[in-house]
C-alpha cells in the first residue's frame, strides 16, 4: 500500500503517470503489497521506481557485457581504470572517473572477473549512474571500492543488509542458498541475484533465468551425501532509495 | 622443522626445488631420506610435490607423504578425499602448511580447501586457534581471507566465536575491527579499557547463552556483517540445549514442552526474548521455582516476567 504525505495515495490516479512496463509493475507491486511504503511526496516514490527500472536494466547489461566469473583471487580487472587488491577487490585508480571507469565494465566486460556479491554491487553503481548522469555520479562516489559487501560508500552501504520484507518486489537484491556446497567451491555457496519480475533472477555467470534452474545449479555444486537442497530466502536487500533520491533531487 | 625446511628458509623456494631436484636425480636414497625425515612442513613437500607425482618415486614415499599427494591430487582434480586413514596427514597438513601462509596463491588456496575438508569432515575443534590466527593474519597484511573464512565457520560450534573474541584486546586496530564485524559487535571502542569491557560483556553473553546458539548459514557472500551464529528464544525459554548445527534440541521435547511451545510461539517477538531471558535467570536460581513457573499459563508467565524481570 502506498502513502504519501502521511496519507493513503490515490494509485488509480498515480498508476496513469507511470510508464507502460517494468515501471508499472514495480508500482503495481508496491501498491497491491501486503507492506506499507510511504513517501514525502510523489517524486520520491517516482524515484525508487525509476532506480528499481535502472536497477533491472543494469542487471540485463551486465548479463550482456562478458564479465567473467572467478573467485577473489583468480579477480581481473582493467588497469587502465582500477587496481586489483590483494583481497581481490577492484580498487578506483586516482584521478579516474568514477562513472569512466563504471562504464568501462559494462564496455570491456572480459577484461574484468568477479564473483556474484561483487556483480552486484557493480549494477547498483550502473543503475544510479544510469540516473545520475557523470557529473553527479562522480561527485557522489570519489572512491570506490568493489568488493562483495565490504567498503560499501556511505550512500550504498543498505545493499549490504538483508532484512525481512513484506513484498518481494522487481529490482531486490534476493539470495540463494546452497546450505550444502561442496567444500571445494565455497564460491557457489549461494547466488547474489537481482529479482527481474516474472518470476526471473540475474545471477552473475548465470545470467536471466528461473528460480528452479538456479537451485539446480547450486545443487549441481553440492559435498557428497548432501542431503538439503539450495532455496531462495526470504529476506531481500535494499538501498536506502530515499537518501539516494535526495542527493539526485538536491543537485538536479 | 626438518633439514629440508631449513634448507628452504636458508635458500629460498626456487634454488631449493633446484637443489633437491638434483639430490633426486643424483643420490635417490639420500633424497628420499631427506623428505621422509620427521618434521617436514608440508609447505616444503608442496614445492616439491609434483616430482612425487610419478609413482617410481611416490611409492619411496612414508606413508603420511603418500597421503598427502593423494589429497593435493584429489583437490587438483576437483575431488574431496575424507576418510579416518587421511585424517592425521589433514591435520599436519594445517599445522605445518600455515608456517608458509602466503607462499603464493596456488599454496595459499590449498591451504584454505584443506581446512574446509578438514573442518567439515572430520569434527576436530583443534584446529580453529590456527586458522583464526591466520584470518586475523590475512587480514592485516590485506591477503585473500575469504574462503578461509568460509572454512573456518563450517565447524559450526561456538568456539569459532571464542577464538575471536581474543582480537578483541588486541592493540592492533584491524585486528579488533575484523573481530567486531566476525562477532556482531556494532561500535567497538578504540579506548583499550572500553573494549576489555565490550570483551567481558561479549563472554558473559556468550556464556550465558551456550548450548542456545545454532549456526545460521549466513556468510560474507550473502550479507555486509553476516550474524553466524544466533540464540535460539524457544531453547532458552524450555532451558533445553539444541544442535548448533540445526537448532534440533540434544534431548527430544516431552509433550508438556512441546505444549509450552505452542503457546510461546503465538507470542510477539519481544514478548519472546523477555520471556526466554526470564525463565532461563529463574531456571539458573531455583529448580523448583521455575518448575512452577514453566508449568503455569503462559498469561501468568508473562505477569510473572513483567513484574519480576528487574529483581531476576
Amino acid at each position: 500500500m502506498i502513502y504519501i504525505g502521511g496519507y493513503m495515495a490515490d494509485t488509480e490516479a498515480l498508476r496513469l503517470q507511470i510508464p507502460r512496463g517494468i515501471e508499472r509493475l514495480i508500482f503495481d507491486k508496491l501498491a497491491n503489497g501486503a507492506g506499507r511504503y510511504s513517501y514525502a511526496n510523489e517524486e520520491e516514490l517516482y524515484f525508487e521506481i525509476r532506480l528499481r527500472a535502472e536497477i533491472i536494466n543494469a542487471a540485463r547489461e551486465q548479463s550482456r557485457s562478458g564479465l567473467r566469473f572467478s573467485t577473489f583471487r583468480d579477480a581481473r580487472v582493467n588497469p587502465a581504470y582500477w587496481e586489483k587488491t590483494r583481497e581481490g577487490g577492484f580498487l578506483l585508480k586516482r584521478g579516474v572517473s568514477a562513472a569512466v571507469a563504471i562504464t568501462d565494465i559494462f564496455r570491456n566486460g572480459p577484461m574484468y572477473a568477479t564473483e556474484c556479491a561483487t556483480a552486484i554491487v557493480i549494477i547498483y553503481y550502473k543503475a544510479l549512474l544510469n540516473i545520475y548522469k557523470p557529473g553527479l555520479f562522480d561527485r557522489v562516489f570519489t572512491n570506490i571500492e568493489l568488493m562483495n559487501w565490504h567498503y560499501l560508500d556511505r550512500n550504498l552501504r543498505e545493499i549490504g543488509d538483508m532484512v525481512r520484507a513484506a513484498d518481494f518486489i522487481p529490482g531486490d537484491r534476493r539470495y540463494f542458498m546452497n546450505p550444502d556446497v561442496n567444500p571445494l567451491t565455497p564460491e557457489l555457496q549461494g547466488e547474489n541475484v537481482i529479482d527481474m519480475s516474472g518470476g526471473y533472477y540475474y545471477g552473475h555467470d548465470l545470467g536471466i533465468t528461473s528460480a528452479s534452474e538456479i537451485i539446480k545449479f547450486l545443487n549441481e555444486n553440492r559435498k557428497e551425501g548432501a542431503t538439503r537442497s539450495a532455496y531462495l530466502m526470504d529476506l531481500v536487500g535494499r538501498p536506502n532509495f530515499k537518501r539516494l533520491g535526495n542527493i539526485y533531487f538536491s543537485n538536479r | 622443522m626438518a633439514h629440508l625446511d631449513k634448507t628452504r628458509y636458508r635458500y629460498g623456494n626456487e634454488r631449493f626445488r633446484r637443489m633437491f631436484e638434483n639430490t633426486l636425480d643424483k643420490n635417490l636414497a639420500r633424497a628420499i631420506d631427506l623428505v621422509n625425515e620427521e618434521g617436514l612442513y608440508f609447505g616444503t613437500f608442496y614445492i616439491i610435490m609434483p616430482r612425487f607425482f610419478e609413482y617410481s618415486y611416490y611409492e619411496k614415499l612414508k606413508a603420511k607423504l603418500k597421503n598427502c599427494v593423494k589429497i593435493c591430487e584429489a583437490i587438483l582434480e576437483n575431488r574431496v578425499l575424507a576418510n579416518e586413514e587421511l585424517k592425521d596427514t589433514y591435520k599436519w597438513m594445517i599445522e605445518t602448511g600455515f608456517y608458509d601462509d602466503g607462499m603464493d596463491d596456488k599454496f595459499d588456496e590449498m591451504l584454505d580447501k584443506i581446512c574446509a575438508i578438514y573442518i567439515q569432515n572430520y569434527n576436530d575443534k583443534s584446529v580453529l586457534s590456527i586458522i583464526s590466527n591466520a584470518i586475523f593474519k590475512r587480514n592485516r597484511e590485506k591477503r585473500c581471507k575469504q574462503n578461509l573464512l568460509w572454512a573456518y565457520f563450517q565447524c559450526k560450534d561456538i568456539d569459532c566465536l571464542k577464538h575471536i573474541l581474543g582480537y578483541i584486546n588486541s592493540p592492533r586496530k584491524e585486528d579488533y575491527l575484523l573481530a567486531a564485524e566476525l562477532l556482531g559487535i556494532k561500535e567497538i571502542a578504540d579506548d583499550r579499557a572500553q573494549r576489555a569491557k565490550q570483551y567481558e560483556e561479549y563472554k558473559k553473553w556468550l556464556q550465558e547463552n551456550e548450548g542456545y546458539f545454532y549456526y545460521t548459514g549466513y556468510e560474507n557472500q550473502f550479507c555486509q556483517s553476516p550474524k553466524y551464529f544466533e540464540v535460539d528464544v524457544e531453547a532458552k525459554y524450555l532451558c533445553k540445549k539444541i544442535s548448533t548445527h540445526n537448532a534440533a534440541p540434544l534431548e527430544p521435547l516431552s509433550r508438556f514442552e512441546l505444549n509450552a511451545l505452542t503457546d510461546f510461539r503465538k507470542l510477539d517477538e519481544k514478548t519472546k526474548i523477555a520471556l526466554c531471558e526470564y525463565s532461563h535467570k529463574k531456571k539458573n536460581q531455583s529448580e523448583y521455582e521455575w518448575e512452577k513457573f514453566i508449568k503455569s499459563p503462559i498469561d501468568e508467565q508473562i505477569r510473572d516476567t513483567i513484574k519480576n524481570r528487574g529483581i531476576i
